[in-house]
């Protein structure tokens, strides 16, 4: 991504390669020759200003933005997640196609910064509790299946699984629990045995 | 100074919340606006946020007099009409201005030396307020300083309104080697490193020509503020880096500005008066944040350096008579 909060993910990454005992490969991707010169098995797209990304990543220089909606059309099979902003994308690609995880997203509902808050979550996916931090959070507004909410706050969903991509509208990567990027690891691996 | 965060309750203001605020301006350029168009102006060029205020650093400079923080009514007109993040400025040591940007919604205060100081003694008491701030440094001393005293983000001062990069760099190098310096002198040389460090919470003490006995800062008591700046120092040679997002700003004015600091190791731009004292606002803004996305691809930042027409005026430091840089300690 062009902008956003690429480092704490790479570093939350590496833990969970570790914490797995797996080898893996990190690239930071800002335009599209570096998505079709890396061939990734996984994908992430950070936290960070949505229209920024929008804008920079639709850049004629960068392609950023065309290039990974069409590769995670075309490659249902392989894992994504999607924090805060990254999750705004995944909903509302806004790219005419049909949106990559299907749920309505509202931007920056909560309020401001001096609104943005932790609390303690539920994982249905991870099989329990979660430490959340919400910045300028974006909120679910509808989730048309509801099997696919697989984390809660409360009564609220706040992360959706579709098929292989992972929206939450939370930053799993400032929490120092590397639970959801092991996940996506370990789907990554599946997909590629 | 990793803390022990509790989840239980759902929490607001807390420094993961303030610094994760940070991190989250990562790559980006933040602008100064004055006006809402020029928000709407930094927010379509891809700016991260805006800075609202009501005259731009080299408008401060070129007026003089006392610089307060702007009125509330434009950086309410500001957030109303911006769906990025708005920051503002606070005086130094003005804890009543900070409170009244905290209350207008303010999603990041900078405490500045673009405004006239409020405090000869004592910088903003910061971890006293759910919003977080953002600080301006010199050198590590500086920064260490501040981020002890509760700031979530770092920035260099550079001199703000002059076109002028050369003390952007002065302070990205300095803090740089500083750095480095921490990490190979050992925990007896870090020692001694935080006593000099802690000689500017001292200030009130030089002026009085009684032998002051006082211990209290608005921080707690100096003890206490002397085991908070150690520890981030030690953080700091142990990472090799400040803990939290650190932009540059002060006389960034040229798309080539920006890739030279990012190149220096920042994580990010603060543009002041360079966008819109230059002949062309939207092209500038645009190409500054081109080459700042884009520092380490030499054809993309010289295609952002065409894009401009005429940079802002630059002023040599030397001529200064106000060098705002040497605002705050």
């Amino acid at each position: 991504m062009l902008q956003g909060a690429r480092h704490v993910h790479i570093e939350a990454l590496n833990k969970a390669a570790e914490a797995l005992n797996l080898e893996i490969e990190i690239h930071e991707l800002r335009k599209s020759s570096d998505l079709y010169s890396s061939s990734p098995h996984a994908l992430v797209i950070p936290g960070g200003e949505s229209t920024t990304m929008r804008l920079t990543g639709n850049d004629p220089t960068s392609q950023l933005l065309p290039a990974l909606f069409k590769w995670i059309r075309n490659n249902p099979e392989n894992p994504v997640l999607g924090t805060c902003a990254g999750a705004i994308l995944l909903c509302d690609p806004q790219d005419g196609g049909e949106s990559l995880v299907s749920a309505k997203i509202d931007r920056n509902a909560y309020g401001r910064q001096v609104d943005s808050f932790q609390a303690q979550l539920q994982s249905s996916l991870l099989g329990r509790n979660f430490s959340g931090i919400f910045i300028r959070a974006p909120r679910f507004v509808s989730v048309p299946n509801f099997n696919q909410v697989v984390v809660m706050h409360s009564d609220e969903a706040v992360g959706v699984l579709d098929s292989n991509r992972l929206a939450l509208t939370f930053h799993p990567e400032l929490s120092g629990d590397t639970g959801f990027h092991e996940w996506l690891i370990q789907r990554a691996m599946e997909v590629n045995e | 100074m990793v803390k022990r965060v509790d989840f239980e309750q759902m929490r607001h203001g807390t420094e993961l919340l303030k610094r994760g605020f940070a991190k989250m301006q990562e790559g980006g350029v933040i602008m100064d606006v004055v006006t809402a168009e020029e928000a709407h102006i930094a927010e379509d060029a891809g700016a991260v946020s805006v800075m609202a205020l009501e005259r731009v650093p080299a408008d401060i400079r070129a007026s003089g007099g006392v610089a307060r923080m702007s009125h509330p009514d434009l950086i309410k007109e500001i957030i109303e009409t911006t769906s990025i993040p708005v920051m503002a400025k606070a005086r130094i040591g003005h804890d009543e201005e900070a409170r009244i940007l905290q209350e207008l919604g303010v999603d990041m205060i900078d405490e500045s030396e673009v405004l006239t100081p409020a405090d000869p003694f004592f910088h903003i008491a910061k971890n006293n307020f759910t919003a977080p701030f953002v600080c301006g440094c010199t050198n590590l001393g500086e920064a260490v300083r501040r981020i002890a005293e509760g700031a979530a983000m770092m920035r260099t001062k550079g001199e703000a309104g002059t076109g002028n990069v050369v003390s952007a760099v002065q302070h990205a190098r300095l803090v740089s080697s500083e750095i480095k310096h921490s990490q190979t002198i050992g925990s007896e040389g870090r020692e001694e490193m935080v006593k000099i460090m802690m000689e500017e919470f001292r200030r009130i003490n030089r002026l009085s020509s009684f032998d002051l006995s006082l211990n209290n800062t608005p921080f707690g008591t100096i003890e206490e503020i002397e085991a908070e700046v150690s520890s981030v120092l030690e953080e700091i040679s142990k990472i090799g880096r400040l803990p939290v997002v650190t932009f540059s700003a002060g006389g960034i004015s040229t798309p080539a500005d920006a890739a030279l600091m990012m190149h220096q190791g920042m994580d990010g731009i603060f543009v002041g008066s360079g966008i819109f004292k230059s002949s062309d606002p939207t092209n500038t803004a645009e190409a500054i944040v081109l080459a700042t996305h884009h520092f380490e691809d030499a054809s993309i930042v010289t295609e952002a350096s065409a894009m401009i027409g005429e940079p802002m005026p630059g002023l040599e430091i030397e001529t200064l008579d106000v060098r705002m840089e040497e605002r705050g300690w």
